[in-house]
């Protein structure tokens, strides 16, 4: 569902227009898509028997020989199969050998609809553009996804521009864009240096950084009037800014700020500016090269995330040595710590190869399969919803064949909020 | 002239040292008024706070006693006689005058591709016309220049960059340039060495062909005078047409009441651009191969060609090119205590950015390395100076400016060094060559100033 | 999941004396493992001790005045390489050794005279000298064979332009892969040494036959045609010949180039190459394959898995990426696209895979997992296809060697075979195994802890591993 950030916001006309246009595309799609895969929020309970379960909860259960149990889209019970009462009634998966697995969270994909829409290059600083308007659902980039056991994706713009415009996160489910948004505006995608560098006939760090930060200051003065409007602090209501009004989540960290930044020297500045001195909630996406001697800094800021990808491993040109990107972050202390695709640049389905590279390189297999479930979550700040397999979060998982890094296991069933959206046994795609 | 007690106040230990000597030799310095000669031959002395001889030694002071443009001592003092002429060279350091082993300056560029080892980069030369001026003012009194082209173009020239006429050519055929660092290139040496062995081969055949008629005709000769019987021309004429194209003469009958003359064996006309494989392949006296490298790889691909061969000479190296991989073969050169010629530069390993002496390391491996300038060619002693602080010992440092780029050159015998017998080819640098700031003030031929910076 | 490797020193090795071999008497074969070894076993070692007498009687005859060398001439080159190698003894102990073409055995070793494996046994006496790796709790395989590559030996001929100190062939080393395909051959990956590094050469023609050239597809049946009608003629004047002794033999001079390298084909002395995807693509291949009787591979085969059969009944190798991605066309009214259970499709249909990534080279761009690092993932996706384990070793190995004609030589761990092998801290299959040791032609061209590039990755199997220190410059400024 598209969640209303603050509900208390009055809309512009332009925005309640757009609103509209949502509520109803949803109708208008749903009425030409069949019925969907066999759910469970008509209160009907799916149990899934299964070999293991990988929970990522706090505790990091594996539970071997397992029942979970599935109603109204939500997990309503975990645990062994023994000590789990299937109740009357209740649809039986029997998948003795899978492993379930919490579903896969990625936080860079840029396969929501066409490439074109990609990069709309029109100022150096585009906040009012959405990702939310290029989403096909029927893609065949969202149906791969589901078969690599992903069920939730940030989808955003590009990096072309400094501010590309917001990013949305969705579930892989739907059969309609409504069903698929859990939250848009999901992110703002701020690219630091790299790409944006080339924007026209080409711009400075220097410029690029007064750009962004000069968008920035302006949201957050203006987030900051209406704050004490308010609260009552200040009686002066301030004008209505339609642009602005969309970056008000950041200040509340009710929205990250996702960031195309890479390099030492760059990955320094992003922490620097948009963790410490804005106060937004920063996820450093990309983080690559040699970024992973910034993690002292990154530690110290406290809310800023790395998600390290699409590259895996960094030649040092100084050492000739193959770094292992994600490998050099934890040494350098960092736990929440995850992975991405930059879908396409991998296939959105190699999601879980990504965290595999992530070990060859020097990581570990149970931290890197963390890194693209609760992490993820916890990077988009949905993790009360989803990225482990507990009581009362949403029923979205994958049963593999076997530990799901190894690119010899295949994901047999995506269940997304507590349908079969993905079977292989009907349908096999990856 | 310059007179001592102008260098009195700088150096008074200098002073101390070259009137001690001046004493003991009975010689007042700077005493003498004209020229002194021994048998009719000039004698130059030159004095200097520190001479660099090239061959491990340091004097300082330094005195070099130079008769007829020979040197004939060197030292921390030195007998003379009152007439000579004295060059106080003060504060500066003296050293031998630097060998340019591989250069086509002023030389036009072309490509000449395939096996032409007959061909010699001296016949491009004009010496009268051409400007050597920019390698004399760096320092240079002698440069090989090399043949233009890829493969294996020819033989490097040895010349003088000024002094005298007749002291001008010290080599018309140096070492045979060979470009190892192709495909095409270390063919060329394979097809080299395959039509040297097939010429000699040629000949061999055809000496024995020879001495095999001549051993006929000797047996002919001695059946004559027991049965004089009338000349049958016609039958050694076939054994005539036999000796093939060259048509030698050894096969002619001698002529009637002649006594035969002793006949010499004439060989077939072989291709001279295998001429010096075919004396490499037969042990005879051949020019030193120098071949040329562009990655440490092509040392693997040359070794298989060369491997095979029996290569009684000098083969040594050239290694051009940026790469910096050559500590892989480092101990591969070091092993065979290999001459190597190589820019004075810091390289970085391929593929990275880690920075590598490649000259120290080859010469820890055991090799000897000649530096060629690259670049300005004022910049050569900054650059040796950084290898230098970053691991080159001063020794190698020294014998890679002076002696070795000498016995690349093939000139060792004359220059490279300041010792008994040597030219006398000098230059005079405002301070220690590997400081890092040193600059050429003097250029010296043969004893002669040839070229003196302006103060 | 993971092996966690016992405590592995290599032993100390010094370099193997030269005729020290022979002189430690007869080496005990022990009883046999797999059905030929103790045969050609002992025959190699019979053969050991007849050359160990008379090799390196003395120097070799350009070395006689290497005495009188001045220090700045080189008076010989350096080594018969031939001599050495047969002296090199190199011996592998205490691993699981996965032969491919055999069983798994366990605990044995393997020890390799010259380029060649001499003997795999249990208990086998290894000659004093012998360069010795104990591989306990390792895994050996045979080298892994890239069935094409990019950038990983020079331009042709290989042998003659190789960079030996390429940071691609030792990358390439460090994933396993010891001999690619290039250009027409197949060649060892050479690093640090160049020597013996030619397989085979002349293994594959190419030909283009696809759906979209009716004009070049003519052209090449018109050329088989005349060289089939050619051979008829050919073998009629043989028969002629009998009773017409003066017949006139078909001119053949025109036969040259292409048209040479078709006869190959058609006499079965080569093997023919086919770029192919689409079915209908394969269709022409097979067709054309079918009517001239020649023998093929197909590079690519992305949708194999439609036309499997057909492959196999014109006995169609296949060179697969099993990752491909072709996306199904709905509008199409049949299946098409790519299919992740490709491979085990048709290794299933009996058609010969070998597995190759989608780039052939050696990527250090960053992003990981599709370049010849991987490639023993890449096999690894063709088992999530649904190929055993066993079947995707095979299609990087002994098959990949099948496809190029290669078998005899490289490919499985057998007595008489190349010295290539891995020996690796856990399954290759596994994403997270490295090569500790990489032989080719029985030399340790790659030793993860020597070589730098990923000895700080789970050193001695640690995972906890301290990171690695940073070192900046290291060459320079060196004590010397």
């Amino acid at each position: 569902m598209t969640r209303p950030m603050h509900p208390t916001s009055p809309m512009g006309t332009m925005a309640r227009a757009i609103a509209m246009a949502m509520a109803l595309l949803p109708v208008v799609l749903s009425a030409a898509v069949p019925a969907h895969a066999q759910g469970s929020d008509d209160g009907t309970t799916i149990a899934f028997r299964v070999g293991k379960v990988i929970t990522m909860d706090d505790e990091e259960r594996v539970i071997n020989n397992a029942v979970v149990l599935v109603q109204n889209g939500r997990i309503t019970q975990v645990g062994r199969a023994r000590a789990v009462e299937i109740p009357a009634g209740s649809r039986v998966i029997e998948q003795p050998q899978a492993w379930l697995v919490p579903g896969l969270v990625e936080l860079h994909n840029h396969t929501a609809g066409a490439l074109g829409d990609l990069n709309d290059l029109v100022y150096l600083a585009n906040p009012g553009l959405r990702s939310l308007e290029t989403v096909v659902p029927e893609s065949p980039n969202v149906k791969r996804a589901r078969a690599g056991g992903v069920t939730t994706a940030l989808l955003i713009p590009g990096s072309g521009t400094n501010i590309t415009g917001f990013g949305t996160i969705v579930k892989f489910s739907g059969p309609t864009v409504d069903d698929m948004v859990v939250q848009s505006p999901g992110s703002l995608k701020v690219a630091q240096a790299g790409n944006p560098e080339r924007y026209w006939f080409g711009v400075g760090r220097t410029m690029m950084n007064y750009n962004t930060r000069r968008t920035l200051e302006g949201a957050k003065a203006y987030h900051d009037a209406w704050v004490r409007f308010e609260s009552g602090e200040s009686a002066e209501r301030p004008r209505f800014n339609p642009i602005y009004e969309d970056f008000r989540g950041l200040f509340t960290w009710d929205m990250i700020a996702s960031v195309h930044t890479q390099q030492y020297q760059v990955v320094m500045t992003t922490v620097d500016m948009l963790a410490n001195r804005l106060g937004l909630f920063t996820v450093l996406d990309h983080s690559t090269f040699d970024a992973w001697k910034t993690a002292p800094l990154v530690l110290e800021a406290g809310h800023v995330m790395t998600i390290c990808g699409p590259r895996a491993f960094y030649l040092d040109p100084t050492q000739r040595r193959f770094n292992g990107i994600a490998a050099r972050w934890w040494q350098g202390g960092l736990r929440d710590l995850g992975i991405n695709t930059d879908a396409p640049v991998i296939p959105q389905e190699e999601l879980s190869y990504q965290a595999a590279m992530g070990v060859y390189y020097g990581w570990k297999p149970y931290e890197a399969l963390k890194g693209i479930t609760r992490i993820g979550a916890r990077a988009l700040r949905i993790e009360s919803r989803v990225g482990s397999i507990e009581v009362g979060k949403d029923a979205d998982f994958g049963l593999w064949t076997g530990d799901p890094i190894d690119p010899r296991s295949q994901c047999l069933m995506t269940v997304i909020d507590g349908r079969v959206h993905y079977d292989a046994a009907v349908q096999r795609v990856f | 002239m310059p007179t001592p007690p102008s260098t009195l106040t700088r150096a008074p230990a200098l002073v101390a040292v070259a009137l001690l000597a001046a004493l003991l030799c009975g010689w007042p310095v700077g005493a003498a008024t004209g020229a002194a000669m021994v048998d009719d031959e000039p004698i130059v002395v030159v004095r200097a706070a520190r001479v660099i001889t090239g061959t491990g030694e340091e004097h300082a002071p330094g005195v070099v006693v130079i008769i007829g443009g020979r040197i004939r001592s060197v030292g921390s003092s030195a007998e003379y006689p009152p007439g000579a002429t004295v060059i106080d060279a003060g504060d500066a350091v003296v050293m031998p005058a630097l060998v340019h082993l591989r250069t086509r300056q002023g030389l036009s560029e072309y490509r000449r591709t395939g096996l032409r080892a007959d061909r010699r980069a001296f016949d491009e030369l004009v010496l009268d016309e051409h400007d050597f001026g920019g390698l004399l003012r760096a320092g240079y009194t002698a440069a090989a220049y090399i043949p233009a082209g890829t493969d294996i173009p020819g033989h490097a020239a040895v010349v003088r960059t000024a002094g005298p006429a007749s002291a001008r050519v010290l080599r018309e055929s140096s070492y045979l340039r060979i470009v190892g660092s192709s495909l095409s290139g270390r063919r060329a040496i394979r097809e080299g060495f395959d039509k040297g062995k097939a010429e000699n081969e040629k000949i061999r055949k055809a000496r024995e062909e020879w001495e095999k008629k001549q051993a006929e005709a000797k047996k002919a000769e001695e059946a004559k005078p027991e049965t004089p019987a009338p000349p049958r021309p016609e039958a050694p004429r076939p054994s005539a047409r036999g000796g093939g194209g060259a048509a030698p003469p050894e096969g002619e009958p001698a002529k009637e009441g002649e006594a035969p003359k002793p006949a010499e064996f004439t060989p077939p006309r072989t291709d001279p651009a295998a001429q010096p494989f075919m004396d490499l392949l037969d042990g005879r006296d051949a020019p030193v191969l120098a071949i040329e490298l562009a990655r440490a790889s092509d040392l693997l691909h040359v070794d298989t060609i060369i491997a095979r061969q029996p290569i009684r000479s000098r083969v040594q190296w050239f290694l051009d090119g940026n790469g910096g991989d050559w500590f892989e073969v480092a101990s591969r050169l070091g092993e065979r205590k290999a001459l190597v010629a190589m820019a004075p530069t810091i390289r970085t390993v391929p593929t990275t950015a880690i920075r590598t002496n490649s000259a120290a390391e080859l010469v820890q491996a055991g090799c000897e390395v000649a530096f060629v300038p690259t670049g300005r060619l004022s910049s050569l002693f900054a650059r040796v100076a950084d290898l230098v602080r970053s691991g080159l010992s001063r020794e190698a440092a020294l014998r890679a400016l002076t002696i070795n780029p000498a016995i690349y050159a093939g000139v060792d015998d004359r220059l490279g060094a300041i010792a008994e017998g040597r030219d006398g080819d000098l230059i005079f640098l405002t301070s220690d060559p590997l400081d890092g700031l040193a600059k050429v003030t003097r250029v010296m031929i043969l004893g002669e100033t040839v070229f003196e910076e302006k103060p | 999941m993971i092996m966690r490797d016992a405590e592995v020193r290599r032993a100390p090795s010094p370099t193997v004396p030269s005729a020290r071999a022979g002189a430690t008497g007869p080496i005990r074969v022990m009883p046999a493992i797999g059905g030929r070894h103790p045969m050609a076993a002992l025959l190699l070692l019979c053969a050991v001790m007849l050359t160990c007498g008379a090799g390196r009687a003395g120097a070799a005859p350009w070395q006689d005045d290497a005495g009188a060398a001045p220090p700045a001439t080189e008076e010989a080159a350096p080594t018969a390489a031939a001599d050495d190698a047969a002296e090199r003894w190199l011996a592998i102990r205490g691993g699981t050794v996965h032969t491919v073409s055999g069983p798994v055995l366990r605990d044995v070793t393997i020890l390799c005279r010259g380029t060649r494996i001499a003997a795999i046994g249990r208990g086998l006496e290894i000659p004093e000298g012998a360069e010795v790796i104990d591989a306990t709790g390792h895994r050996v395989y045979p080298g892994l064979v890239a069935v094409r590559s990019s950038g990983l030996v020079g331009a042709d001929p290989p042998e003659e332009t190789t960079d030996a100190f390429s940071l691609a062939a030792v990358t390439a080393l460090a994933g396993g892969v010891t001999t690619v395909f290039s250009g027409s051959g197949a060649y060892k990956v050479a690093y640090r040494s160049i020597d013996d590094m030619v397989v085979r050469k002349d293994l594959h023609v190419p030909l283009a036959y696809g759906t979209r050239d009716p004009q070049g597809r003519r052209r090449l049946r018109e050329n088989f045609d005349r060289l089939r009608r050619h051979q008829q003629e050919v073998e009629a004047w043989e028969r002629r010949r009998r009773d017409e002794p003066d017949a006139k033999k078909p001119d053949e001079a025109w036969i040259r180039g292409d048209l040479a390298r078709y006869r190959a084909l058609l006499r079965g002395e080569a093997v023919a190459v086919f770029t192919a995807d689409r079915v209908h693509d394969l269709l022409q291949v097979v067709d054309f394959v079918e009517q001239y009787g020649i023998r093929a591979v197909v590079v690519g085969a992305t949708e194999g898995w439609i036309v499997a059969p057909e492959l196999s009944r014109a006995r169609v190798g296949v060179i697969v990426t099993p990752r491909a991605r072709q996306d199904a066309d709905d509008r199409l009214n049949r299946e098409n696209g790519s299919n992740i259970e490709n491979a085990a499709i048709l290794h299933r249909t009996g058609v010969p895979v070998a597995i190759i990534p989608s780039q052939t080279g050696v990527s250090f761009g960053g992003l990981g997992g599709r370049d010849l690092l991987h490639l023993r993932l890449e096999a690894a996706f063709g088992v999530r296809g649904g190929l055993s384990n066993d079947a995707a070793l095979r299609a990087i190995t002994l098959d990949a060697a099948r496809i190029l004609g290669i078998e005899d030589r490289v490919g499985s761990i057998e007595v008489g075979k190349d010295a290539d092998l891995i020996v690796a801290d856990g399954d290759i299959l596994h994403y997270a195994t490295h090569a500790r040791w990489t032989i080719v032609n029985g030399r340790v061209a790659y030793d993860k802890q020597a070589e730098g590039i990923f000895d700080h990755i789970r050193p001695d199997g640690d995972w906890d591993a301290p990171p690695p220190a940073d070192h900046w410059p290291r060459r320079l400024g060196m004590p010397w």
